[in-house]
């Protein structure tokens, strides 16, 4: 590598935007799926299994 | 029965089946030279970079073929319930792995000593290294797809969505094999001036150790539910 | 509703403290650190990159030994650990390979090259994808949780071998220079966020292991040996 790299924010951005976009589409597919199999059981909205 | 009597009979058995579905491996052999032949089309005619890269092309199409011939080994006990007959035997998990791996294994090197003619054929290639190293290569590259291959054909024979699953589960595992056994058959093929061979040789010795000792002690898991 | 407070599962908690670091780790990173020497703003990914290096290797481990768990104890409460840790170890490596392939373009100009730990990410997750695949075509349960576990431990088995060979591979070719050392002022905001995302990764895990157990619960309590009548996933 020759000198330092000017710039860059924008690969900051997308390194940092992409991945974590990643993870919370994750979360949020989890959550969905958890609220639908709770529904199934009749015990929609609460916290069902301890 | 002790242990390797065990591992035997089943070798003999799966090579019977083998042979007796002989002409199964015949279209296999059509298939994979098929494949040898698909690289040379869609690499185009320039018969150096053929040449170069023809050890390359040469394993892609045996691990192609390999799908086949591996799922072979326990698609023939799922059809008609011998799996079942088998495990009511009192034989031991791991001879029965042993027995299946060294019979797939074989299988694949009959392929392979099929494959090599005519690759060398149709790349325009020959062995100017060592015949021995090439043998060594094709054989423990055989080795390597064939431990992982048997235990996947004992689940996926009997999942559905076989024909995906296989490879599916297969080709990301054997990816050390391939890269070894490619470098090793290019170096069987050109010689060896840097004495590199020893160094793809233990890579692939490790995998093949690694594999023929974890997979044999879990086929009985695989079996049992 | 009364004891509102004790509605929320243990594992919220969890996930709010990995927020909360990750929240100060990413400001220490992206604001208080200064700019890398050599790669410039650019360095600020590895703040990001490197954490989740470590936690993806470590939920990965922990789904090798949930596996061979199952194997051992055949607790049904273990497969539902080493699915969690599966799935959040795919994630957790896309992440890795996005961080990664982002961090390439501007460095080497490239978005993907053949380095040993970008290779063996990408084999990382074929693999695991494959095996999460296997679990969908397995309609019985008991036998779904065994050959999870057979598949997830062949292929944990073959992670070092792959690295070793890609980078046997890379190194008869030109190698690219790597930014191994790490500065004194890098650490801080590396541990805060390998805290954190070690927080999000359990709360992610503990989360898809409540769903695989409610699943599980709504037909029966304990998958009976050897039985075919258990539902599917």
């Amino acid at each position: 590598m020759d000198g330092v790299i000017l710039g860059g924010w924008e690969w900051v951005a997308a390194a940092w935007g992409v991945s974590l976009g990643i993870f919370v589409t994750y979360a949020v597919v989890l959550e969905v799926r958890l609220r639908r199999a709770r529904g199934r059981d009749g015990a929609a909205g609460q916290e069902g299994a301890r | 029965m002790s242990f390797s009597v065990q591992a035997r009979a089943v070798l003999a058995k799966d090579l019977h089946v083998a042979w007796r579905g002989r002409a199964r491996t015949a279209a296999v052999v059509a298939f994979a030279g098929t494949v040898l032949l698909l690289f040379s089309f869609a690499v185009g005619p320039d018969s150096a970079t053929l040449a170069q890269h023809a050890p390359g092309y040469f394993w892609v199409a045996l691990l192609l073929g390999s799908v086949l011939t591996l799922g072979d080994a326990f698609r023939v006990e799922v059809e008609d319930d011998a799996l079942d007959g088998l495990l009511v035997l009192p034989i031991d998990t791991r001879a029965l792995f042993l027995g299946k791996a060294l019979a797939s294994t074989i299988a694949l090197v009959a392929l392979a000593a099929a494959l090599i003619p005519i690759a060398g054929l149709l790349y325009g290639v020959g062995v100017g290294g060592s015949w021995l190293h090439l043998g060594v290569f094709v054989l423990l590259g055989a080795a390597g797809l064939a431990a992982p291959g048997t235990l996947y054909a004992a689940m996926t024979a009997r999942a559905r969505g076989r024909e995906v699953m296989l490879p599916l589960l297969l080709f990301p595992l054997v990816v050390p094999v391939l890269l070894a056994a490619v470098k090793g058959t290019s170096l069987a093929l050109a010689g060896d001036p840097m004495d590199q061979v020893p160094s793809w040789l233990g890579l692939l010795i490790a995998f093949d150790l690694v594999y023929w000792s974890v997979c044999p002690l879990l086929l009985g898991a695989v079996l049992e539910s | 509703m009364s004891g509102a407070l004790k509605r929320v599962a243990w594992e919220h908690w969890v996930g709010l403290a990995g927020l909360v670091l990750l929240g100060i780790g990413s400001y220490v990173g992206l604001v208080e650190a200064p700019p890398e020497r050599y790669m410039g703003e650019v360095g600020r990914i590895l703040y990001i990159h490197v954490p989740t290096a470590w936690i993806a290797l470590l939920t990965l481990t922990v789904a090798a030994v949930a596996a061979g768990m199952w194997l051992w104890k055949r607790r049904p409460g273990w497969d539902d650990v080493q699915v969690g840790c599966v799935e959040v170890g795919i994630i957790l490596v896309a992440m890795l390979l996005v961080q990664g392939s982002t961090w390439a373009r501007p460095t080497w100009g490239v978005f993907w090259t053949w380095d040993p730990r970008l290779t063996t990410a990408a084999i990382l997750l074929l693999a695991f994808i494959a095996v999460l695949a296997l679990r969908a075509f397995v309609d019985d349960a008991y036998r779904r949780a065994t050959w999870t576990a057979v598949a997830t431990l062949v292929a944990a088995v073959d992670v070092p071998i792959v690295y070793y060979s890609v980078k046997w591979w890379r190194t008869l070719h030109q190698d690219f220079s790597s930014p191994e050392t790490v500065a004194g002022s890098m650490t801080l905001p590396l541990r805060i966020n390998a805290f954190a995302l070690l927080f999000l990764a359990t709360w992610l895990v503990a989360r898809r292991a409540r769903l695989a157990r409610l699943k599980r619960g709504t037909r029966v309590l304990e998958p009976p040996k050897r039985s075919a009548l258990v539902a599917g996933e």
